[in-house]
């Protein structure tokens, strides 16, 4: 296997346990929780890429799928998926690889950074009120006033937040997974 | 000819002309030539920065050369890295950082269940490694629940268990208390005199001095002393090295073991 | 580390123990399916099967119970928001909220249901080594065309060895914070910025050198695949497991 992916599949699972340590601090209003998984999944995407973004995501996915506590509120199960907010999970994926391909076009630019990350967040919306609608069969203006409204805010501190954090560490990733190799320790 | 190669003057690690210059163009190491010999006790000593660990990485293929080359047991460290790392062991400085298995046995398998081995071969092998550093009881234990000096003796087994033909070290005693650097020494010597080739980097001397036989001084990436320890130990001061306590005084190194 | 020694395991060679992983993982999905969907009946049933394997398999222990107060703590907040927010019947008529006798119903649901799915989880991880857990993944993923399995159970595997990581560097980094007087600034902005940045920068920097000691283990794709023998136990285990789940659902 090629050198390097040994280190992108390390720092995908890195970002995995990272987005499922964020579930665990949860905020409980109303049948949304909030929550910091998707500041991470916002992060993988950027630090990532399309396809290593996907991967750590998936891999989140699939181990909360297993019923291992990586949701929100430190819970699990197949069941999270069906449950209202399952829309949510489902669109991380989506999420990051949009993410992902938008800043690899342009990297190192925070605008493009926080416009990827505005792609991200929508395409994670779109999937979660259209479920939580459906699913809870309230119509899609109540899905968007519980769903979407409240947490407007927050998702854009979290961007402007995940565009700096992967400002500041892209470097050492990049130090990491170029071809040659690191810096003494 | 075989009859004629004494084992302890084969040449199981020549290191020819090795430049090593970092991505960010940064100069890592330059011009080193070493050779090691099968069944030897070396301690590379040298400031933080001076180019050990990286030297360490050259020899497990880690890092290629930028120049030069990097030979083990005849093999160019750039042809076959797998081949080199069944040869030489390497055991990072901060154990937390490279263990990979959630009990102590299934950490020490890691390596020999990527070489591909049979399940029952990858037991064997574990048993004795584990045995080696006297972990056999904490098989079933998870690792976070060593001492410091137990965790780095499973650091070793793990390298154990792949049965390298060199045992490299980097920073084997940092961090570690009065018994947990004890631990490992003594460990780390009944290693040597089964005929494990061993290296050892080290900031601190002090500690191994007594067992080295052959000690070799970093500075700036290059090689500035290289010789027996009695001869060469006295003027490290200059290379950002303190200097052994016994040799201040004039007397031989004592072992920490005594 | 409270809540991660949750989910430990524990060493052991009891029937539990030796059960091929893939079936208490198939187990585990139905339960938590199962848990999540049926009605008070069902749930009894299961809780009283939770209960019994705890106690069959001597899982029980004081310690159980102290690593489980965070969660226990938090079912509690839920339990008491929902009863107090929850419109419907009101029971007791507070300043702020009325307590209803819905809300009181759907939290008790609530709660239930995850305490129910949260112990089976426990159950399974406390007799299931994480290198059991991801060779099953691998060979029940295996049949699943353009999926990387044994990558996939990799993955999952560091990911489990790394959630640990991520809070013991963050408890260090908050003490030594907090050793350099970090509690006088008051803007939460400022102390996450001081805490997430050195967080993330030091856990790529382990990741990286995590990476490179697999590396020098000789880490490959194919490795030797620890035994997985699925025997009639393990089958009748599991139509035993599915009828219940079954059964749960249909009272």
């Amino acid at each position: 296997m090629p050198e390097n992916g040994l280190k992108k599949m390390v720092f995908a699972s890195l970002c995995a346990a990272l987005t499922a340590a964020g579930a665990f601090i949860a905020i409980p209003i109303g049948p949304v929780p909030i929550v910091l998984q998707n500041f991470f999944v916002l992060l993988t995407g950027l630090l990532l890429g399309s396809r290593w973004g996907a991967a750590g995501v998936g891999v989140y996915l699939a181990a909360g799928a297993l019923g291992l506590p990586v949701f929100a509120q430190g819970t699990g199960g197949i069941g999270r998926f069906l449950g209202p907010t399952g829309g949510y999970l489902v669109g991380y994926l989506p999420a990051v690889f949009v993410i992902g391909a938008i800043t690899e076009r342009r990297p190192g630019r925070m605008a493009v950074d926080i416009f990827a990350g505005i792609c991200g967040s929508l395409v994670i919306y779109a999937f979660g009120i259209a479920w939580l609608s459906w699913i809870t069969r309230m119509g899609l203006e109540k899905a968007l006033a519980v769903g979407f409204l409240p947490f407007i805010i927050g998702d854009a501190l979290k961007i402007v937040a995940a565009a700096a954090a992967a400002r500041l560490l892209r470097p050492i990733l990049g130090l990491y997974t170029l071809k040659a190799p690191i810096a003494p320790s | 000819m075989t009859a004629m190669k004494s084992p302890l003057l084969h040449p199981l690690i020549e290191i020819r002309d090795l430049t090593h210059r970092f991505p960010d163009g940064t100069p890592g190491l330059s011009h080193v030539n070493l050779t090691f010999h099968e069944g030897s006790f070396v301690v590379i000593a040298g400031a933080n920065g001076s180019g050990k660990t990286t030297l360490l990485k050259h020899l497990n293929a880690l890092l290629l050369p930028t120049h030069g080359t990097v030979r083990v047991d005849g093999e160019d460290t750039r042809k076959n890295p797998l081949f080199i790392r069944q040869k030489v062991g390497l055991v990072f400085q901060n154990p937390d950082q490279q263990i990979v298995g959630e009990t102590v046995y299934d950490d020490t398998a890691f390596g020999p269940e990527n070489l591909m081995l049979d399940r029952r071969r990858v037991r064997e092998r574990v048993r004795t490694a584990l045995r080696a550093v006297s972990l056999s009881e904490k098989a079933e234990q998870p690792p976070h629940l060593l001492s410091g000096g137990e965790k780095r003796r499973l650091a070793i087994a793990g390298i154990l268990a792949m049965k390298p033909r060199v045992l490299a070290l980097d920073e084997p005693f940092s961090s570690l208390d009065y018994p947990g650097i004890r631990e490992v020494l003594r460990q780390v010597l009944a290693l040597h005199r089964l005929g494990a080739t061993v290296i050892v980097t080290t900031h601190d001397v002090e500690k191994i001095i007594a067992h080295a036989e052959r000690l070799v001084v970093m500075q700036k990436g290059t090689v500035a002393a290289d010789g027996p320890p009695d001869q060469i130990a006295s003027g490290l001061e200059r290379f950002g090295v303190r200097v052994p306590c016994a040799f201040r005084w004039g007397r031989r190194a004592e072992s920490w073991l005594d | 580390m409270a809540r991660l020694s949750l989910f430990a395991y524990q060493t052991g060679k009891s029937r539990l123990h030796r059960i091929d992983p893939r079936c208490k993982l198939l187990s585990l999905a139905a339960i938590s399916l199962t848990a999540l969907n049926a009605d008070p009946k069902g749930l009894l049933i299961l809780s009283l099967f939770a209960l019994s394997l705890m106690a069959g398999f001597s899982l029980f222990s004081l310690g159980l119970f102290s690593r489980l107060r965070f969660l226990l703590l938090f079912l509690f907040m839920v339990w008491i928001a929902r009863a107090l927010f929850t419109p419907g019947h009101p029971l007791v008529s507070l300043s702020f909220a009325t307590l209803t006798r819905e809300g009181l119903l759907q939290g008790t649901m609530l709660c239930w249901r995850v305490l129910l799915v949260v112990l089976f989880s426990v159950v399974f991880t406390a007799t299931t080594r994480t290198a059991q857990i991801r060779e099953a993944l691998h060979r029940l993923l295996r049949p699943l065309p353009f999926l990387p399995s044994k990558r996939l159970a990799d993955m999952m595997g560091l990911m489990i060895r790394f959630i640990p990581v991520i809070f013991g560097r963050m408890g260090e980094i908050l003490e030594a914070q907090r050793a350099r007087a970090v509690d006088n600034r008051k803007n939460p902005v400022y102390r996450m910025k001081r805490l997430a940045l050195p967080l993330l920068q030091g856990l790529f920097v382990d990741a990286h050198a995590l990476s490179e000691a697999m590396e020098a283990r000789c880490y490959r794709q194919q490795a030797t695949p620890p035994p997985l023998p699925f025997g009639n136990t393990d089958r009748a285990a599991l139509i035993v497991i599915l009828i219940l789940c079954l059964g749960c659902l249909m009272v």
